[in-house]
């Protein structure tokens, strides 16, 4: 390479280096090609983990008007989901049980702190009734039927989580369509005996079928039992589960 | 490359020269690489925490349409039912279909007296269904108070009875006198309910349900003193064993 002399025009040499480009500037081009893939991959992250219904949507815990407790009504006493939850096996919607179920017991039932019922006495006596808030709530636009489920052995805590070790409902799954879709894709990683539905600590290894061979794998015996109950319950071809007009009616 | 000296001060080759960039720069970089952190965190913390905070919405779409769905509220009417109850006395359609025996567990005679159906209505065929379909609901409805085998002493009347107060220990149906009701006379029992004890008629709406549970808590009553020949030939040989154990003293 040929070189020129460090000779400047006359009218730079009176404010030295005042238009040129200090050094460093050579460190923007890289600069800011790493700040565009960086940012272009950290804006992914933030999209896809902080707009995801894990962090939108699970954990929702709202506070109820009564502490009532499944941790202790459900666990500890073992009193079954359908003595309040009635109509999960014939309707659509699971109802939150009136204050007469509440009553059933709490008319005479001597409990360490009366002021946590009071609410349920007073609605009694007035006939007002307990304004729970909804925990699990679907967009309007989607069709949802409990008993379509339960009825073709879909547990509980598949959909709801450990319900009967919450002292207080939260939403425990995300309840999205790629959620929906992953079971109604492949139900036979899901399906257990009907009559297990309200079973909360029900596991596949633990079916008679299995019980000859005592260390099988989870995964294992739930693929093996849920193809044999998909069969004998006849649930419907992918075809329909996944179509839109299924969820979307 | 030349060797001739530069104007800058550095007498390095220049392919070796450290650029140093100004301090604002590299203020503003040290910010933000920490700053880009703190969304990071926020995220994780909502990914594993439980809030009572509303659900966060992205977008709106329409997910709330003004439609009431089962069991809202409603500001239109003063117990903020959105759902009406039945006017007091109103019968569904359907709800009296059958014989009153089926229906109410009695028949009422010229003088308005109550004739309890001493045994299942015609409605009912008791079978190996129906004492299945029995026994599910009985675990279901009665077993937190009754107990599995029917005693009375479910896992919440035993705690209840801890707790004393006004509680009533629940029944044991199984006991001579409960034996020679009527099951037209259980059968109001469950729909009604009796003295202390709450009805389950709201609870079972199915009166085949009812009538089910009738016929398992026969079962139950049959099997407390069933003769040991009766028994089938497996659990024939434990009760068995169980009885010379018993009669050895240990
Ligand atoms: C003694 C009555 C009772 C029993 C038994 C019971 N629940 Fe509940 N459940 C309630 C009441 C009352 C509410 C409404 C208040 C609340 O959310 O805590 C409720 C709320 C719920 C909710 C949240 C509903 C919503 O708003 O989205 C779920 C899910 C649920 N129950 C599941 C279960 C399951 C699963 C079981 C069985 C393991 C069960 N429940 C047993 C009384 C009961
Ligand atoms: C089958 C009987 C039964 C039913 C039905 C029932 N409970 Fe209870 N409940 C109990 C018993 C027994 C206890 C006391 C348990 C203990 O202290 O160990 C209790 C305790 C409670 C407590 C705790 C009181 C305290 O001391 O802090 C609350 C709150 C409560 N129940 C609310 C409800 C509500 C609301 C409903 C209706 C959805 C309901 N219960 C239905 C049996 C019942
Ligand atoms: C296939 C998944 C699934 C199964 C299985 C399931 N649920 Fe649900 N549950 C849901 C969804 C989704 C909602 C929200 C429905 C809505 O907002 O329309 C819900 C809502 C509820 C509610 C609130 C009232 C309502 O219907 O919106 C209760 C109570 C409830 N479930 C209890 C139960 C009980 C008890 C069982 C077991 C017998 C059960 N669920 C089984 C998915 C399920
Ligand atoms: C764990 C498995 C599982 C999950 C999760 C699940 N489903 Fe299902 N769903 C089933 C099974 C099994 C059936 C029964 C299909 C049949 O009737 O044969 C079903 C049936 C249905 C039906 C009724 C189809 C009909 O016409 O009878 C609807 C609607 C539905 N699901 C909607 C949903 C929605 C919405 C969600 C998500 C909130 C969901 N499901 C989550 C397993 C699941
Ligand atoms: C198994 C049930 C199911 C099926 C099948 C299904 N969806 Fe969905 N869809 C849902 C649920 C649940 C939601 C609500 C998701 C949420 O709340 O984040 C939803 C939401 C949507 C939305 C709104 C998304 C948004 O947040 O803006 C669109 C659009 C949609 N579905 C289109 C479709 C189409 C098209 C198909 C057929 C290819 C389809 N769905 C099949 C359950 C289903
Ligand atoms: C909340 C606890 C509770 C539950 C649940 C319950 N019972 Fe009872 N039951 C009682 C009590 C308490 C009595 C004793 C009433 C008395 O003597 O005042 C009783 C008494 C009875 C009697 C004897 C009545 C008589 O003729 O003397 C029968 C029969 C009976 N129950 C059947 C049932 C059946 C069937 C179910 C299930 C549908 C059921 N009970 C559920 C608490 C309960």
């Amino acid at each position: 390479m040929a070189e020129t002399p460090p000779t400047a025009p006359a009218s730079l040499d009176a404010q030295p280096n005042r238009f040129i480009f200090p050094r460093w500037a050579n460190l923007l081009l890289p600069f800011i090609i790493v700040m565009a893939v960086g940012g272009g991959l950290y804006a992914t992250l933030i999209v896809g983990l902080g707009f995801s219904p894990q962090a939108t949507d699970v954990g929702y815990m709202p506070e109820q008007p009564v502490p009532y407790s499944h941790e202790l009504h459900a666990g500890k006493l073992g009193i079954d989901c359908r003595y309040c939850h009635t109509t999960v096996e014939d309707a659509a919607f699971a109802a939150s049980p009136p204050t007469q179920t509440c009553m059933n017991c709490h008319t005479n039932v001597n409990v360490a702190n009366p002021g946590n019922i009071q609410k349920i006495k007073e609605s009694w006596n007035t006939g007002m009734p307990v304004q729970w808030v909804k925990v699990h709530d679907l967009p309007d636009y989607v069709f949802f039927n409990h008993s379509a489920h339960v009825n073709k052995g879909v547990g509980c805590a598949t959909c709801h989580g450990q319900v009967d070790q919450m002292p207080t409902v939260y939403q425990a799954k995300e309840l999205s369509m790629s959620w929906c879709l992953t079971c109604h894709r492949e139900p036979e990683k899901f399906l257990r005996p009907r009559d297990q539905v309200t079973n909360m600590k029900w596991s596949a290894k633990d079916h008679p079928m299995f019980a000859d061979q005592p260390d099988i794998a989870e995964s294992v015996a739930q693929l093996e039992l849920g193809k044999k109950l998909k069969v004998e319950y006849q649930v419907r071809d992918t075809q329909y589960m996944q179509s839109c007009s299924t969820c979307h009616r | 490359m030349s060797s001739q000296p530069t104007t800058t001060s550095s007498a390095a080759p220049r392919g070796r020269r450290r650029i140093k960039p100004p301090f604002w720069l590299v203020s503003i970089l040290i910010i933000l690489v920490i700053a880009s952190w703190i969304p990071l965190a926020v995220i994780a913390r909502a990914r594993v925490s439980k809030s009572p905070l509303p659900r966060i919405q992205l977008i709106q779409d329409m997910d709330r349409q003004p439609v009431y769905k089962t069991q809202q509220t409603s500001p239109v009417f003063s117990d903020g039912r959105a759902m009406r109850m039945p006017i007091a006395g109103t019968v569904g359609r359907g709800d009296l279909r059958g014989s009153d025996n089926y229906v109410m567990g009695y028949t009422l005679d010229d003088k308005g007296q109550p004739q309890w159906a001493v045994d299942f209505p015609q409605e009912i065929t008791v079978d190996d269904a129906l004492l299945q379909r029995g026994r599910q609901r009985y675990d279901i409805y009665c077993l937190p108070c009754h107990g599995a085998d029917g005693i009375g002493d479910g896992p919440v009347n035993q705690r209840a009875v801890e707790l004393r107060g006004s509680w009533i220990p629940a029944a044991n149906l199984v006991d001579a006198a409960i034996r020679e009701r009527p099951a037209g006379h259980l059968f109001n029992t469950i729909s009604r309910g009796i003295r202390s004890m709450p009805p389950y008629g709201e609870q079972l709406p199915h009166l085949r349900d009812r009538w089910a549970i009738v016929a398992y808590v026969r079962a139950l009553q049959v099997s407390h003193d069933a003769p040991i020949n009766l028994l089938p030939a497996k659990l024939k040989q434990r009760a068995q064993a169980d009885q010379a154990r018993q009669k050895t003293g240990n």
